[in-house]
């Protein structure tokens, strides 16, 4: 089949299609078809992980000092560095840590997490946040630490990896995730950093290996979507080509998967 | 921040008083990109921030204070009149509310933010709702002449028309609120390209919308018998009403209610008169017009007593306190219909998806290319829509059901992928492959009905689970409002 580089096992034909849609759970059990070697490239993906995480939990807590001291400016600043840490982990936040991602990246919540804080800190330009930003220094001090003490997997990151990707091309293309502090961009932008880097340092040495024509696939993919990505403004985002392209990456993602013995991504939640 | 978008229409300097009072909501119905009005907060922020400014590197879509109607728990009921004569609707009506529902239609900004002729027409009706700060004087009302989607078509006047409802379009010529077109065909193509900034819409695209809109019908209204007169029991009210209707104006006995909104006639002439209200202007259907508020062209009133309270000045009726009351009797008589509104749900969604995917069984074997790329860009749009009626796991509303929201926005992301499978397959030109692969797709799409079924009660379907979330949204929002910019505003707590 001409196309048959573009044809994860979920679509029709391919092998292995299965239509057991509801057994698409999310963080799926691994199987034990995929290498050794793999499970250490998911490992080496924590320090990039981790120091994501500090920054963030740094920037986090300048933050809460600057909404202390009422400094709006100052708080402001801090708050959209910790985004460029938070958004640059959320490979895994989702996947691995739902809970707290729920305390920390919540939506709706004008009490909690990082968009309670942004509606005040950018919307009302008030920085009586000074709860919401405690809470926050909590949460992401105890991610932190669980962090630490995870194994991470190469299912999981391939799960993580492969929602984020979609989600790329979901509701931050049409309109953004930070909407206040006008920042989804920038967002979008730190999520294809994490992506490229779970990519490179997890599933690309093994994929060049097994499909170097699927390596390629994904790396002009990835390209494409960094380039539709890096435009001044929202608006000149063109969100049609960025959906097509992040749909054509979890695809891509998907059969990277596959290639090294892995379930197809779980993208539920 | 310098921001000229809205041109000779400028944005509230009050950004946080406007969104107060005019809020917009996280996407709920169909075709309505639930990001809008996030990137339209955005905007609001943005005006409000000199601080925010030197980190802004965006900007919204739509104006601050965008209100697109989208939190509506129904959806107006949707009547084909091949359906209600024992048929189906054909691939030409499919294709044209796929057309009518794809901002690919559309051009420019329209196109940007997602808005489809169904954004202003849902299910072919009105959107009392909608309000775009700068096109808008009231809700239900918009300027198609101004600066924000064709700033070539801007005439420098702020003068927004209501929203009409297409039901019954094919007995309605001519077209637009002062009947300037005779064409519904000419209509269409003046919305498209003109007032929206659409690109130039092939023939079948227009062929098929004129057969959309033109099978969609009025609802039912048991009340009208033969001839347009009002059946079953009446009250005294009614029946008084309807002899109003008929009676000659006593100024000019050629002139009456009836003689321009004839009964045998849907209630229209298909002429233009002058009622006084600003120039010549179509007489519109009363068939439905319960539904329709705001009245006039201009929306200028909202009820049937200031519309008979208008014609009374107008044309010296002399109407007594009772005639009038009479008169709003029968209006609301023969403007009604059953059961107009339907619960939005996973049936109703998967019946437009289907819909819409039977377009692909004619499109993809004839290698129709744009046509097949349109649909799938709308199915894709829908199922992303119906995906966010399952809240992620990290929503703060809902916290039971995760595995089986997990599992429906699975199953949905799934379908998303497979249908880009079709693109793909079709951009590579190899159709039998692209045949096999809509194949699957529908057979995922009737997989993934009970998956989404039994995750309904965890859903924004479930009415206490969309209030409790829209709630929150807007207690979101409330908080990004800047007191400096509302200094008066007093918050009604949720």
């Amino acid at each position: 089949m001409a196309n048959r580089l573009k044809r994860p096992l979920y679509a029709a034909g391919a092998i292995a299609t299965t239509l057991c849609l509801a057994n698409v759970a999310p963080a799926t059990p691994v199987r034990a078809a995929h290498s050794a070697a793999l499970d250490a490239a998911a490992g080496s993906f924590k320090p990039y992980v981790l120091e994501r995480i500090a920054r963030s939990l740094d920037a986090v807590k300048k933050m809460r000092d600057r909404i202390a001291a009422q400094d709006l400016t100052g708080a402001q600043q801090f708050w959209l560095a910790a985004r460029g840490g938070w958004e640059g982990s959320e490979v895994i936040t989702n996947e691995y840590f739902p809970d707290l991602d729920r305390k920390i990246d919540a939506w709706p919540d004008a009490e909690r997490g990082f968009h309670a804080i942004e509606a005040k800190l950018f919307g009302a330009h008030d920085v009586q946040a000074l709860p919401a930003a405690e809470e926050l220094v909590a949460n992401l001090t105890e991610f932190e630490r669980q962090l630490r003490t995870t194994t991470l997997t190469p299912q999981g990151l391939l799960n993580g990896t492969a929602k984020l990707i979609y989600e790329i091309g979901e509701n931050k293309a049409e309109g953004g995730e930070s909407p206040f502090s006008g920042n989804s961009l920038a967002e979008i932008r730190d999520n294809l950093a994490s992506i490229a880097a779970a990519y490179e340092l997890v599933f690309a040495q093994g994929t060049k290996k097994s499909n170097a024509e699927l390596a390629k696939s994904f790396s002009s993919d990835l390209a494409a979507m960094r380039s539709l990505a890096a435009v001044p403004t929202l608006q000149a985002l063109d969100q049609v080509r960025l959906r097509d392209a992040s749909e054509s990456l979890v695809n891509d993602l998907a059969m990277v998967g596959q290639a090294s013995g892995l379930d197809k991504p779980g993208l539920g939640n | 921040m310098t921001w000229r978008w809205w041109g000779k229409h400028p944005v509230s300097i009050n950004p946080g008083l406007e969104i107060e009072e005019k809020l917009i909501m996280a996407g709920k119905r169909k075709h309505i990109p639930p990001g809008i009005a996030l990137a339209v907060l955005a905007l609001t922020a943005a005006l409000a921030g000199s601080a925010l400014a030197e980190f802004s590197g965006n900007a919204s879509l739509l104006p601050a204070g965008t209100e697109l109607g989208e939190e509506a728990f129904d959806q107006p009921r949707e009547v084909f009149r091949s359906e209600s004569s024992g048929g189906h609707k054909s691939y030409l009506v499919n294709m044209g509310d796929v057309a009518f529902s794809s901002p690919l239609t559309l051009g420019g900004p329209a196109r940007q933010a997602g808005i489809s002729c169904n954004t202003c027409h849902v299910n072919g009706t009105t959107n009392p709702k909608l309000y775009i700060p700068g096109l808008s004087t009231q809700s239900g009302t918009f300027d198609t002449t101004g600066h924000l989607f064709n700033p070539k078509a801007d005439n420098g006047v702020l003068d927004p028309l209501t929203i009409p409802s297409l039901r019954g379009a094919h007995l309605l010529a001519p077209y637009g609120h002062d009947g300037r077109t005779l064409s519904l065909r000419d209509f269409l193509h003046n919305v498209i390209v003109n007032e929206f900034a659409g690109p130039e819409p092939s023939t079948e695209v227009l062929d098929a919308m004129v057969a959309y809109i033109e099978d969609i019908d009025f609802v039912p209204n048991r009340r009208l018998g033969a001839a347009g007169k009002l059946t079953g029991p009446l009250s005294d009210s009614e029946r008084r009403g309807e002899t109003l209707f008929h009676r000659p104006f006593a100024h000019d006995p050629t002139l009456s209610c009836a003689a321009c909104h004839v009964p045998t006639g849907a209630f229209v002439d298909h002429r233009q008169h002058d009622v006084g209200s600003g120039g010549l202007f179509k007489t519109p259907t009363l068939l439905n017009a319960n539904f329709n508020a705001p009245y006039f062209h201009d929306g200028r009133y909202t009820s049937y007593a200031q519309v008979v309270g208008h014609f009374d000045r107008t044309f010296y009726l002399g109407l007594s306190a009772q005639d009038r009351q009479d008169l709003v009797a029968y209006l609301q008589a023969i403007g009604d219909g059953e059961q107009t509104l339907l619960p939005d749900n996973v049936e109703a969604r998967i019946r437009e998806i289907s819909d819409f995917l039977s377009v692909l069984d004619t499109a993809i074997p004839e290698h129709n290319v744009a046509i097949a790329t349109m649909t799938l860009d709308a199915i894709d749009r829908e199922l992303r829509d119906l995906t966010e009626q399952f809240p992620e796991r990290k929503s703060s509303i809902v916290s039971a059901g995760v595995e089986q929201r997990g599992q429906a926005r699975s199953t949905l992301k799934y379908l998303v992928l497979s249908l880009h499978q079709i693109n793909s397959a079709m951009r590579s030109g190899n159709f039998d492959e692209a045949a096999a692969d809509l194949a699957h797709s529908r057979e995922m799409l009737s997989a993934a009905v009970p998956v989404l079924e039994a995750s309904e009660p965890w859903s924004l379907f479930n009415r206490q689970i969309h209030d409790a979330h829209f709630a929150a949204v807007r207690k979101l929002y409330r908080s990004a409002i800047d007191p400096a910019l509302a200094p008066r505003r007093r918050y009604d707590p949720d």
